[in-house]
């Protein structure tokens, strides 16, 4: 300790010290020269001052530290003398480090990121959704849990504060243990407690976030206790049968259907965002307000609606895998419980094959990491081969510059420098570079990635991920930095002071050159092999864009608009269901704008999917796979108003009604997976045990996802429904532009009904492409990496050989001389550019052919070993090549012999 | 070591005293570069052995005089054991038996 602070003192005394001992060794000298009269004499007998100086001061153990700053200075003053260098080669660092940057941040938003709760490692969450019941069952009787909360999100709450326009909100119905267990306090006022699970409708209250705090009330104070009310009409949970809403003929407790209106009774901390990375939460409700937050659906006391999803937090000494199989056997238990004695042997069986995952909680519920991880990982390894290229081109910028600088540093040798010392100064000059490319780094992350989290965000979904540039992100970009620094700089600087003093200061060109020049053709056929993995990348993911356009969806989405109400929460049921739609697409058929509309049930690219078993008279299924297909229910004309070719019989009509022959209508691949070659239309299928009569066959369409593989699916009238009708999707073909429309559609849904909600307004292009987020993402970035990289790859080429071009002037002088012509010189030129190419590309396919395994999951109609992609990333890496080879080649044509003869 | 000892013998003393002295009383045996001193005595103010002020000489000339501190005493104990034990050793191992 004292030691280490005497060395600091010694530091600061720097100057001091100098003066110090430079007159020690003066009187040393006066002294001994006095005594023996000879000047000399002394001299010899101290030794050389110089050496006794520089040691003495190595001993005060700064010399590093100023040799730092020595090197530094020098650096930066190298740096001011060649501006363009320095511009270059800080900016493709700059690009390099700034991509790198961008996508740690958002990998370390969505993917290494804990909740900002307590001991967040103690969270369990279960994969699968329960009803309030079981939740309830679960929660009291586990024993290797200190709490188990339960939560259901609603992405779109409609809330009305008094004095303001109603808006959206994300909400949260969050049971009495949700904050408790998760170890979140308020920052002003309280949280939902375990009191407000007491009973249904009792704790009208409601707890917000901090930021909406600050947004809507302007972080005032007295939000406390100010009211809000609020409703949702979708769920994210599921259902069987009908009973699970309530009648609202019936004199039940609840006949509001305005929603439930809730006191502010706190505000959360400001970095509890919620449970879920990704979304973040404004609103919290007590469980209990469930039925009439969501009016229509009261599933709180309801074993077949599933809703909830739930997490734990274990005992302290339970572990992970005690706790996960506790669960496990817990859940069962509760599920046979609630089967009670009429349990078949199916059921159990059921409940004991179900697959429930379970998994650590740490990170929250988190769809967006399982979304966005396999998508962040290419994105990632894209970036970092971007870096690699940057690294590379300045390693060879350096390289380059290290020839000029052969004569300096060769000087600098033979006066005494040490080659450790002189190494040391050329990192120190990279590293300054490498500092200056990770400042423009932190820069180009910081727009990149508001610019990527924009291109990411689903229409209407926005990702709720900050980037502030953190200390990790810091800590991040400066450890890259170092890492590129030295990586490029130590090849250079290991070269530039290998040199014979003697071939150096005689400065011949001929025959020492050969070595440097070959190892730039080595890294620029590096840059080549990682050029072609990213075109080859580039290739693979445009091409899956292009197989996944809508162009191949069966329809046209041009001037589709889809419009989804919620009849149920406006109190419909059963035929009245039907009878409403109906009513409002009279209404909206005749509007101006509209050309053609109808309905159904599931809707395009929204809402939900049905699926059941049919019986076939005349097949036999191989097993009940067989037998499953996916259903909707539409209404009249759907296929002719949305544009799905009929291929045999006729669409579902207006005459398909509840007292009509049930009509069905099967798509391509059901008919022919049931009837092969036969005519379908006219045979009978039963379904849910009504018997239904085919009358047409339709083309196969993409309605709810562009990547799923054509399946067996059929339709039947909206007003003939085998299955209790819940929603209802609107699909509107205009004339005018989707996004006009949306008023006017919603003024005559309000007119049937001011209950009734208006889910979503879509124009359906905008939904589709909106599914390909990340896909066109993948594609747009792996592009602009692609082009960036075979951008850097054509300079270090055109350099590199442009280079080779000025060293054999002589060579090529003298075989021009010889007789050879400008073409063969021209063609000798390329065949060396060709040759760097094909090795560099042969390399980059080899790796390209090792690392499907990342992409796969990525691609869409296509292998990842695509001969097109490989093709074509071939041919644009022949093209490139050789228009940064012709340039230099041109000049070696156009030499003189003459002049190149003399040219020494 | 002989720098300490000398230290501890003379008391305070500069840096040519101390030279002068170890040449001396070696009988000129230990004919080292006189410079090769000055590292040292800087190592020995960074462990804190010695520490330094500048004094004037008997003829009156400016000169920094070095003085063994607690710790620089301990340290030539610690020294002198390791030496004498490693004396010992040798003169065990050459003498005749």
């Amino acid at each position: 300790m004292g030691e280490l602070w005497r060395r600091l003192l010694f530091l600061f005394q720097r100057r001091a010290l100098n003066r110090d001992l430079d007159e020690e060794i003066r009187f040393h000298m006066e002294m001994r020269a006095a005594e023996t009269g000879d000047h000399h004499q002394a001299r010899h007998k101290f030794g050389n001052i110089g050496i006794v100086k520089e040691l003495s001061r190595e001993m005060w153990g700064f010399r590093s530290l100023e040799y730092f700053w020595q090197d530094l200075r020098y650096a930066l003053r190298q740096m001011r003398r060649s501006p363009g260098f320095t511009a270059i080669a800080a900016l493709s660092l700059g690009l390099g480090i700034g991509a790198n940057t961008a996508i740690f941040g958002l990998i370390d938003h969505v993917m290494l990121r804990m909740l900002p709760v307590r001991d967040a490692h103690e969270l369990l969450v279960m994969r699968r959704l329960l009803s309030y019941p079981t939740f309830e069952q679960i929660r009291d009787r586990n024993d290797v849990f200190s709490g188990i909360l339960g939560m259901h999100l609603m992405p779109a709450m409609e809330v009305t504060i008094p004095g303001n326009p109603s808006g959206l909100a994300t909400g949260e119905l969050v049971s009495g243990s949700y904050f408790e267990t998760l170890g979140v306090w308020a920052a002003l006022g309280r949280t939902i407690l375990a009191e407000d699970d007491r009973a249904p409708e009792s704790s009208p209250v409601a707890v917000i976030s901090y930021g909406y705090w600050k947004r809507v009330f302007g972080g005032a104070p007295d939000a406390l206790g100010k009211k809000i009310q609020v409703r949702t009409g979708m769920t994210n949970g599921g259902t069987s049968g009908l009973d699970v809403y309530d009648n609202p003929n019936q004199k039940s407790g609840l006949k509001s259907f305005d929603g439930a209106l809730l006191t502010i009774v706190g505000v959360a901390p400001p970095e509890f965002f919620g449970d879920t990375v990704g979304a973040s939460t404004d609103i919290w409700i007590p469980m209990m307000m469930q039925g009439s937050v969501m009016p229509g659906r009261p599933f709180l006391r309801q074993k077949n609606a599933v809703w909830v999803n739930i997490m734990g937090r274990r005992k302290p000494g339970v572990t992970e895998e005690q706790a996960r199989a506790r669960l496990l056997t817990l859940f069962r238990q509760v599920m046979i419980d609630e089967a009670g004695s009429k349990m078949t042997e199916r059921q159990r069986r059921q409940i004991f094959e179900a697959k429930i995952v379970i998994e650590s909680g740490e990170k929250g519920f988190g769809q967006i990491r399982r979304q966005f991880s396999a998508p962040l990982q290419v994105l990632m390894t894209v970036v970092g081969l971007v870096l690699l290229i940057a690294c590379l081109n300045v390693a060879n910028l350096l390289l380059a510059r290290a020839t000029a600088r052969r004569r300096e540093i060769a000087v600098r040798l033979s006066m005494g420098a040490g080659r450790v010392r002189l190494i040391r100064q050329l990192l120190t000059e990279s590293l300054a570079l490498a500092a200056l490319g990770g400042l423009l780094g932190l820069g180009i992350a910081y727009f990149g990635t508001k610019a990527v989290l924009v291109l990411l965000s689903e229409v209407g979904r926005p990702l709720n991920i900050s980037f502030e540039p953190d200390l990790r992100t810091l800590g991040f970009t400066a450890g890259i930095s170092l890492l590129t620094g030295v990586l490029f700089g130590l090849a250079p600087a290991f070269r530039a002071t290998r040199i014979t003093l003697a071939d150096t200061m005689k400065e011949t060109s001929r025959g020492s050159t050969g070595a440097k020049v070959s190892v730039a053709k080595f890294l620029v056929a590096a840059q080549v092999a990682v050029s072609m993995l990213l075109l080859i990348g580039t290739g693979l993911f445009l091409r899956t864009l292009y197989n996944l356009q809508a162009e191949h969806l069966g329809y046209n989405p041009d001037h589709l608009v889809l419009m989804q109400i919620d009849p149920v929460s406006a109190g419909y049921r059963g035929d009245e269901v039907g009878r409403a739609v109906k009513t409002i697409l009279d209404r909206i058929a005749v509007l101006p704008e509209v050309r053609e509309a109808t309905f159904s049930e599931n809707g395009l690219f929204s809402g939900t999917e049905s699926m059941n078993h049919v019986d076939v008279p005349g097949y036999v299924p191989a097993s009940d796979d067989d037998r499953e297909c996916r259903f909707d229910q539409v209404g009249p004309g759907y296929f002719t108003h949305t544009g799905i070719p009929i291929l045999a019989g006729r669409d579902i009509s207006d005459r398909d009604l509840p007292n009509a022959p049930r009509a069905i209508v099967i798509n391509e691949t059901m008919a022919k997976s049931y009837y092969r070659d036969q005519n379908p239309v006219g045979r009978h299928i039963k379904a849910d045990g009504f018997d239904l009569e085919i009358v047409g066959v339709v083309r196969d369409v993409q309605d709810h996802d562009l990547r799923a593989e054509p399946v067996r699916r059929y339709y039947v009238s909206y007003f003939q429904p085998i299955d209790a009708i819940s929603a209802a999707n609107f699909e509107i073909r205009t004339s005018a532009h989707p996004g006009d429309i949306g008023s006017a559609l919603r003024r005559e849904v309000q007119a049937v009904n001011r209950n009734l909600t208006v889910l979503s307004i879509k124009d359906a292009r905008e939904l589709i492409d909106s599914t390909l987020v990340q896909e066109r993402l993948i594609a747009n970035l792996s592009a602009f990496f692609g082009l960036l990289a075979i951008t850097l790859a054509a300079i270090g080429l055109y350099g590199v050989m442009s280079y080779a071009v000025a060293r054999r002037t002589n060579e090529i002088g003298i075989r021009m001389a010889l007789g050879a012509g400008a073409s063969t010189v021209v063609s000798m030129i390329l065949r060396e550019v060709m040759f760097l190419v094909s090795a560099g590309a042969i390399v980059g396919i080899i790796a390209a052919a090792g690392s499907t395994r990342l992409v796969k999951s990525l691609l869409f109609g296509l292998t990842a070993l695509d001969p097109a992609s490989f093709v074509a990333a071939a041919a644009v890496l022949a093209a490139v090549g050789i228009l940064a080879g012709y340039l230099p080649a041109r000049r070696a044509a156009k030499i003189d012999p003459m002049v190149a003869l003399r040219y020494e | 070591m002989l720098v300490l000892k000398t230290l501890a013998r003379l008391g305070p003393m500069h840096g040519y005293g101390i030279a002068d002295y170890i040449q001396q009383t070696s009988g000129d045996v230990l004919q080292v570069e006189e410079g090769s001193l000055y590292p040292a005595l800087q190592r020995m103010l960074v462990k804190g052995w010695v520490s330094a002020e500048w004094k004037q000489t008997e003829n009156n000339r400016r000169a920094r005089y070095y003085h063994l501190t607690a710790a620089g005493r301990r340290q030539l104990n610690t020294e002198i054991a390791a030496f004498e034990n490693a004396v010992r050793a040798i003169t065990k191992v050459i003498q005749p038996a």
